[in-house]
């Protein structure tokens, strides 16, 4: 076991899981902000994920560089709650962009120049043999064979020579329409094509007429879905009979049992070289030659774009360019812009591992993405706040953590701007130099206020040897100026690709309902120390 | 140290200024070139070149037996690779931050991959590729005409295009 590193996992609230099974747990829903502000303090809050936390096991656990954030349900979604679509399928090495309609025939691989070598997998290059003979004068192969074809496919990483296989080319383009023929001639394609020949009446006959003929057509998993829905109606109501209509089928190729054969030349081999390894058999199933001069180039798997959309509300929240060779996002709800991001921080000579039953103080650094300025309200399970009347609770009500004291639960952090970057460059070069804030805000356990982020410092005493982590209620809100700004999502100026997608969606934060001006959410994160060593 | 160096190439050999030779070494009677700091060490004994070698940026060369370190021909030493070993044949490629080490010796026409490494005591065969993150191993087809024009075309282009840009060390030309 590697010795557990720190961390700070967001939890989602799932609502696929968490709502079903009966347990609310809204705890990051919009509440009034004049109920909260005196009811988050007060109560014991409720930890959604119990209190051993699993990280290891929790699905709804994530770093926050994983999350989305749902503008529509203001709430924080984890890959389990977004809902995937192709948007496009493209080839990673020419980054052309397949039509949908051929990404089938084409057998979900780049059907122009590319190929990868059947050793190492890398991208092959195509290489002209110049004007010079080929081969070194006096090799015999040149007379046999006068028509040599000039070009041939090369791995620059492992040396591999399509030449060694006897592949060559006539014209050093559509290379995968040349090497077609003996792709069609392999016996797992032509036996395909019979297959699909021999049930194409019957598929045919059972497909909806609303049913397009490529399944792959679809772009939305909605309308897919639908359909799936449709084809089950459609069997139910009576052509299920008609299944059994379809005649035997014989195979048309038959291949020789060659096992004896390849054992055989196993048992003889003398060097491992010649002998294929898994990964290379897995590249060309249909066979799976033991023989590495029977690997073939394959051509390269094409790609797909995808976009994510909220499984709740249905809204988008990831859209990514169609073109292949565009990395820039039409739509990025990435919780990174949205909620505060929380990381950790040792004081000056103090160093990991905590120690059992030692108190350490740590510092929590909050930083704040939004263009407005939050106040944020810290609470755990089991506290003893330095303002509230809350005295430490009982031992048999102790949480297997140990104990957390959060020495400011609230504070405030400022908002951001973009010239924040380039202060802190300019006016602080070092570090070092800003690391001595006044006593003064110490005593309210306050470590640094500057810019768009406020450490804070907690101190934790860690009860038990193992991981040390500790759940965190994060209660956020901010008075929105911005009453009123659409959605943000749609904007779609084309062209520059190459601006801050980053900074992007800044701005554009939430506010759909005017008359509300204080906005007030919450989550949970779990903060993992790393070891308690005794 | 740098009283024990001693160095003899042929009239044609191009060394930029940052070359950092030391010891014993002698440069074959061909168009070798040797990049800006790439590092020739004949620590313990003498290291010997054969003609048309290629020596990249922060390569180094060492040799740390007393036994002469013996290069062949047409061999390339890409950037940033490490070669001690005890002899080299003609036409090997070590590819950028490739390593031979410890007591191996190389036949012709081998390439040791990006970043792959020897075995200790290897003996690599005639056209033998290491490649790939596990260093696995293959042998290529033989050198074409092609392939070896293209090297003394690399050649002349360096020879040409490196004099421009970098002073070149004025070594003894008695070979
Ligand atoms: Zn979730
Ligand atoms: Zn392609
Ligand atoms: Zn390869
Ligand atoms: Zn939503």
């Amino acid at each position: 076991m590697q010795p557990a590193t720190p961390f700070v996992y967001y939890h989602c609230a799932c609502p696929d899981f968490f709502q079903t099974s009966g347990r609310s747990v809204d705890a990051s829903g919009s509440r009034d902000a004049a109920n909260d502000s005196s009811s988050a303090s007060d109560r014991q809050p409720y930890v959604p994920f119990g209190t051993s936390i699993a990280t290891d096991t929790d699905f709804s656990l994530f770093p926050l560089s994983r999350l989305y954030f749902c503008e529509d349900c203001h709430q924080i979604r984890c890959p389990s709650c977004v809902q995937d679509e192709v948007i496009s399928y493209y080839c990673p090495n020419c980054l052309f962009e397949v039509p949908t309609a051929s990404v089938k025939s084409e057998k979900n691989r780049c059907a122009r120049n590319c190929f990868q070598c059947p050793i190492c997998q890398n991208t092959l290059s195509v290489v002209a043999n110049p004007d010079i003979p080929p081969k070194e004068p006096g090799s015999p192969e040149d007379e046999t064979k006068p028509s040599v074809n000039p070009y041939h496919l090369f791995c620059g990483v492992c040396r591999w020579d399509s030449q060694e296989v006897g592949i060559t080319f006539e014209k050093p383009t559509s290379l995968a329409m040349q090497l077609q023929k003996s792709e069609d001639a392999s016996p797992d394609i032509k036996e395909f094509d019979h297959l699909k020949e021999h049930f194409e009446k019957f598929l045919r006959y059972n497909t909806p007429q609303s049913l397009p003929t490529s399944f792959l057509s679809l772009s939305s998993s909605g309308s897919f879905s639908k359909m799936g829905y449709n084809t089950s109606m459609q069997n139910r109501k009576g052509n299920v009979a008609r299944m059994d209509d379809v005649g035997e089928y014989k195979a048309s190729e038959h291949i020789p049992h060659g096992d004896m054969d390849v054992m055989d030349n196993l048992i003889n081999i003398q060097e491992d070289t010649t002998v294929s390894n898994l990964e290379q058999r897995f590249n060309q199933v249909y066979d799976q030659p033991y023989d590495t001069n029977q690997l073939k180039p394959q051509r390269i798997h094409l790609r797909i774009k995808r976009s994510k959309r909220c499984r709740t509300c249905r809204h988008i929240l990831i859209k990514p360019e169609q073109k292949a060779q565009a990395t820039r996002f039409k739509i990025k709800l990435v919780a990174m812009n949205y909620i505060p991001n929380i990381t950790m921080q040792m004081l000056p000579r103090k160093t990991l591992p905590l120690r059992q039953n030692v108190p350490t103080q740590l510092i929590l650094k909050f930083t704040n993405p939004l263009y407005e300025e939050i106040s944020v309200t810290l609470a755990t399970p089991q506290q003893h706040q330095t303002k509230g009347d809350q005295v430490d609770a009982p031992e048999d009500l102790r949480k297997p953590w140990g104990r957390v004291t959060l020495l400011s639960p609230h504070f405030t952090v400022g908002a951001y701007n973009e010239t924040i970057e380039y202060d802190d460059e300019l006016l602080y070069g070092k570090p070092s130099a800003l690391s001595t804030p006044a006593a003064a805000t110490w005593e309210n356990g306050v470590y640094e206020k500057r810019n768009n982020y406020t450490s804070i410092l907690i101190e934790v005493v860690p009860d038990y040897e193992g991981d040390f982590k500790f759940p965190l209620l994060v209660n956020y809100s901010y008075k929105s100026d911005e009453d009123q700004l659409d959605t943000g999502g749609y904007e779609d100026e084309d062209g520059d690709d190459d601006d801050d997608e980053g900074g992007q969606k800044r701005s554009q934060t939430l506010e759909r309902q005017p008359e509300e001006r204080t906005k007030t959410y919450s989550f949970w994160c779990v903060v993992g120390l790393g070891e308690v060593v005794q | 140290m740098s009283s024990r160096t001693k160095i003899k190439a042929g009239p044609k050999t191009v060394v930029c200024q940052e070359a950092d030779l030391r010891g014993e070494i002698t440069i074959g009677n061909g168009r070798t070139v040797l990049h800006p700091r790439c590092r020739v060490v004949a620590e313990a004994g003498p290291i010997v070149f054969g003609a048309n070698n290629i020596i990249e940026e922060n390569a180094v060369i060492f040799n740390k037996n007393t036994a002469p370190l013996v290069i062949g021909d047409d061999n390339v030493f890409e950037v940033g690779c490490y070669v001690e070993g005890l002899g080299i044949g003609n036409r090997n490629v070590i590819e950028a931050r490739g390593r031979l080490i410890g007591t191996t010796t190389v036949g012709n026409n081998c390439v040791i991959g990006s970043a792959c490494t020897t075995d200790l005591h290897e003996k690599m065969e005639d056209n033998t590729v290491i490649y790939g993150s596990d260093c696995s191993r293959r042998t290529q087809e033989e050198r074409n005409a092609a392939q070896a024009s293209l090297h003394l075309r690399h050649l002349e282009y360096l020879r040409e295009m490196l004099p421009k840009y970098n002073h070149l060390k004025q070594l003894p030309t008695d070979v």
